[in-house]
Parts: C-alpha cells; structure tokens; sequence
C-alpha cells in the first residue's frame, strides 16, 4: 500500500523512524529523530529498538535497503512497516 | 447543478457510523483486503460489483472506501441513496490512528525532496547503537 510522504512527513513522530544506511553515510543527512540501525545489523538491533506497537518508517539512500529491511521486520513480526521509496535526496543537508 | 450522488466523509465522521454498525463496503481487490481492512467491512471488489451489488441493503447508509468514488457513482446510478464515501481510503482511516486488521505494510511515496534533514552536527555518537 502506499503512504504519501506529504501526509506523513507531518506525522513522523508516530513513526520509529530508522535509517538502516551505514554509519560513513549519516553525514549527508538525516530524517529528524531518526534511529541508526544499520542494515547489516538490523536484525540483531531491532529486538532492541523497536517497538512492535508503533509504525516503523525505513529509508537509505536509495530505497533498495530500505526495502530489504522491511522484508527483515516483518518476518520479525512486526505489524506496521513501510519503507521510504526512493530514499533520500543526494543533496546536501541544509 | 448536478446533484451529488454520494457525500464525502473524513474518517472521524466515518469511525462514528463504525461505532454505530453501519454497513462499510470495500471494494479493493481480495488480496489488498487480505493484507489490510477496516474491522467488519464486506469485500465486494470494484471488478465483482455489477454482478454482486444485489448484497448491498437499499435505504440504509453505506460507507464505501478505497477507489470507491467510481464505485458509488455506480451505486446511485442504481438507486442507491445513502452512500457515503471515505475520503482518502484506508490510508486515511490508518493515519487518523483508528483501529483497523491485518498489516500495515507499504511505502512512502512522492518523495522526500525539500523537506529539511537534520544537520550532520546533530548526529551525536553517543546515540549510535552500535560500537
């Protein structure tokens, strides 16, 4: 299904926001209050970070490992996921 | 002027008439119904409507939701008269917060361009779930 970003961008604080890039890409920016756990990771870090009652809202660079990731969380169970399509822009933060 | 065949309702409007037991109609296809549905509706996809409209009571309000304006217009042609349409869908039920079965599941769409990002300063390793 599919979200529009322009709703949800006003909404995000009920969103656990994750950004599952790795740790040499968090400096071109970040989504605001967004947890860091890298894709290669996720699965061990999510049982940690994540609570399964709230919506979970991935993103990376592209949109490809945000998709991945989302496969991973749900076959953890969790209820509410979705991913960023098309990841963030390559501009630089403000 | 045309009369309105149908009448627009935002979710809250919607969730009382649930609360009230109206009848709600979705006519998405059965495996986006599988995936997701507001509690108690009845699938009668878009594609099987000219052939099961029949299951749908006359003279009582229905709510109908997700690609459901095509579907109401259909509705009233057919004389049906209490047809109330939920603007937005599901997805407008799920961001209200309201109650609904099955998963959330999908994608953001339309792009994150021009909406800020936290500056790299923010980024305090500290926070960092990972050594």
């Amino acid at each position: 299904m599919n979200l529009s970003v322009k709703t949800a961008y006003h909404q995000l604080e009920r969103f656990q926001v994750v950004d599952v890039r790795e740790p040499e890409e968090w400096a071109e920016g970040l989504l605001p209050g967004a947890l860091r756990l890298p894709l290669s990771r996720l699965e061990a870090l999510a049982p940690l970070y994540l609570e399964r009652d709230k919506p979970v809202l991935l993103y990376c660079r592209s949109g490809n490992r945000s998709q991945e990731a989302l496969k991973k969380l749900q076959n953890l169970g969790h209820p509410q996921v979705w991913h960023l399509e098309g990841g963030l822009p390559c501009t630089s933060p403000v | 002027m045309l009369t309105v065949p149908y009448k627009e309702i935002r979710p809250q409007e919607a969730r009382k008439l649930h609360e009230q037991n109206t009848l709600f109609v979705d006519v998405r296809e059965p495996e986006e119904f599988a995936q997701m549905r507001i509690a108690g509706a009845q699938p009668i996809p878009l594609s099987e409507l000219a052939g099961r409209f029949g299951e749908i009571p006359k003279g009582q309000p229905v709510v109908l939701y997700c690609r459901s304006a095509q579907a109401a217009a259909w509705l009233a042609a057919k004389g049906y008269s209490n047809l109330l349409n939920l603007d937005g869908g599901i997805m407008a039920w799920y961001q209200a917060g309201l109650a609904y079965e099955g998963f959330a599941v999908g994608k953001l769409v339309g792009g994150i361009q021009g909406y800020p990002l936290e500056r790299p300063a923010a980024v305090k390793p500290e926070e960092v779930p990972c050594s």
